[in-house]
């Protein structure tokens, strides 16, 4: 029981953390730009870029991995059948990287300038488009897993709760990337108080990654057969130091711990001591875990014609051994 | 309903000579190594010294809801009215492999043409009233082709196994 999924390799993955990396840094973004406008140009700015960053970087891998990239780049040609979730998340794709690009270069002082967009148009160009960028981001980060839950084969990810766990956690390594600017690159001394709302979002979201985790892990043991074995895979198999060394250690409990140090410490202006180390490393922590969860739930995404093969019990109807 | 053409596998006339195989890979013109359009599965039960050995030829199972046409973005996968069979145009195939992950047997292998399966050998010119090489090679008569429907009549006596534990409802018999 020791196999793993291999027919989507690593470049699936990468773009399933990307594409939640991007989705959760632009609305991280837009709702700090909406919440407190025209201010902190460095963290927005820095987070736009890295939606952009992120999804032209998932992008590529995603077309890197299919047999025919050149093919499927055309994709009024390639994506024609809207009864395929793949087919209608490439178009959500396409959408939500427009609006992405077009508020990174509205953003963008020195670009703005050169195609005189300036003033009253500009805040409003970027308002609507963090607006836009809302739906948008929370669909593309909820796509990464309804690509594979789509796909009926697949015990392991046969339920709505991946979505909802690629969905957080796309929200918590966005808020990670957005911290990294916040921390190290803005000046302004009202950030004190938007990292403080940051941190308390990342202990939100990791006490909630943390619950659907279990939910996940507990339904999929519960369902027996096929998807009990890959579970089993990620928790007790030879996935498990990963799973929780990467993923819940380094992932979860790390960033938790670094945000309640910092909320702790906020109110008592001890900034000085926690530094910029905490804040850093809490974030590039929640980075690791958020790729290691891609990962590892695509490798332990094992066919259940390979776990139980339907044919076999046909004949059989009981246990048996496939050579 | 228009025909639905399928496979009868008879587990008990199989002697696993891999004959269906090689006539697959010959007839479609399949690399030695690489695309295995029909596998012949050993089941083992029972321990010593009451083992059992059961032999399975599988291939595409041509299912009356293919799951793997439904998910392909590229609309690469139809199932055919007239006959029932499910075929892939690879001029449309961008080789995704989601099919893979829906196909609930596993079937669909790829290559850099795309992906890959029985066709019950339309595209070596078997008309789907004849008789696809497989099937014709298969020298314990193990494998049947035909309407389902009358592959069912055939096998009543039988103890038949429909493939109906699938959602997709595979067109195939196996006894």
């Amino acid at each position: 029981m020791g196999e793993l999924q291999s027919v989507w390799g690593w470049q699936p993955a990468l773009y399933l953390f990307l594409g939640g990396l991007s989705a959760g840094a632009f609305l991280t973004v837009s709702i700090l730009r909406l919440a407190k406008p025209g201010k902190f140009y460095k963290v927005v700015r820095g987070g736009v870029w890295v939606a952009v960053a992120a999804l032209a970087l998932g992008l590529l891998a995603l077309i890197s991995e299919v047999e025919k990239p050149f093919q499927a780049m055309m994709l009024w040609q390639s994506f024609v059948n809207g009864s395929s979730w793949m087919a209608i998340g490439a178009w959500l794709l396409v959408v939500a990287f427009i609006v992405f690009v077009l508020s990174a270069l509205f953003t963008t002082d020195k670009i703005a300038d050169a195609i005189k967009l300036k003033g009253g148009a500009r805040t409003t160009a970027n308002k609507v488009l963090a607006i836009l960028g809302i739906p948008c981001s929370l669909a593309v980060a909820g796509y990464t897993g309804i690509l594979l839950s789509m796909a009926p084969a697949v015990p392991l990810w046969d339920t709505w709760l991946l979505p909802a766990l690629f969905t957080v956690s796309a929200l918590d390594t966005g808020v990670a990337a957005v911290m990294l600017f916040a921390v190290l690159a803005e000046k302004d001394a009202e950030i004190h108080g938007v990292r403080t709302a940051m941190e308390i979002a990342v202990i939100c979201l990791v006490a909630l990654e943390g619950v659907v985790l279990a939910a996940f892990v507990s339904t999929m043991q519960g369902a027996g057969g096929a998807a009990a074995s890959s579970v089993g895979i990620l928790t007790t198999g030879v996935l498990q130091a990963p799973f929780w060394g990467l993923f819940v250690a380094v992932g979860l409990a790390v960033p938790l711990v670094a945000a309640v140090v910092q909320v702790a410490t906020a109110k008592r202006k001890t900034n000085a001591v926690v530094g910029t180390a905490v804040p850093v490393g809490g974030s590039a922590c929640a980075l690791v875990g958020g790729l290691a969860l891609r990962f590892l739930i695509l490798m332990a995404g094992v066919h259940a014609a390979l776990v139980s093969p339907a044919v076999m019990q046909a004949v059989q109807g009981a246990s048996f051994l496939v050579s | 309903m228009s025909k639905q053409y399928g496979f009868h596998v008879n587990t008990g006339r199989c002697i696993k000579c891999w004959a269906c195989e090689v006539a697959c890979k010959q007839w479609n013109g399949i690399q030695a190594g690489g695309i295995k359009r029909r596998t012949v599965h050993e089941i083992t039960t029972g321990t010593f010294p009451n083992v059992t050995r059961t032999f399975v030829s599988m291939a595409c199972m041509h299912c009356a809801e293919p799951a793997c046409a439904a998910v392909c973005p590229a609309g690469a996968i139809t199932k055919r009215a007239e006959d029932g069979i499910v075929v892939v145009d690879k001029s449309k195939c961008i080789g995704c492999h989601y099919c893979f992950f829906a196909c609930p047997f596993g079937i669909p292998q790829y290559d850099e043409n795309g992906m890959d399966k029985c066709d019950c050998c339309i595209g070596n010119g078997v008309t789907p009233g004849d008789t696809p090489h497989c099937v014709a090679t298969c020298p314990t008569q193990a494998l049947t082709f035909g309407p389902l429907d009358e592959l069912a009549a055939e096998v009543q006596e039988q103890k038949a196994l429909e493939m109906t534990t699938a959602d997709t409802n595979p067109s195939i018999i196996v006894s």
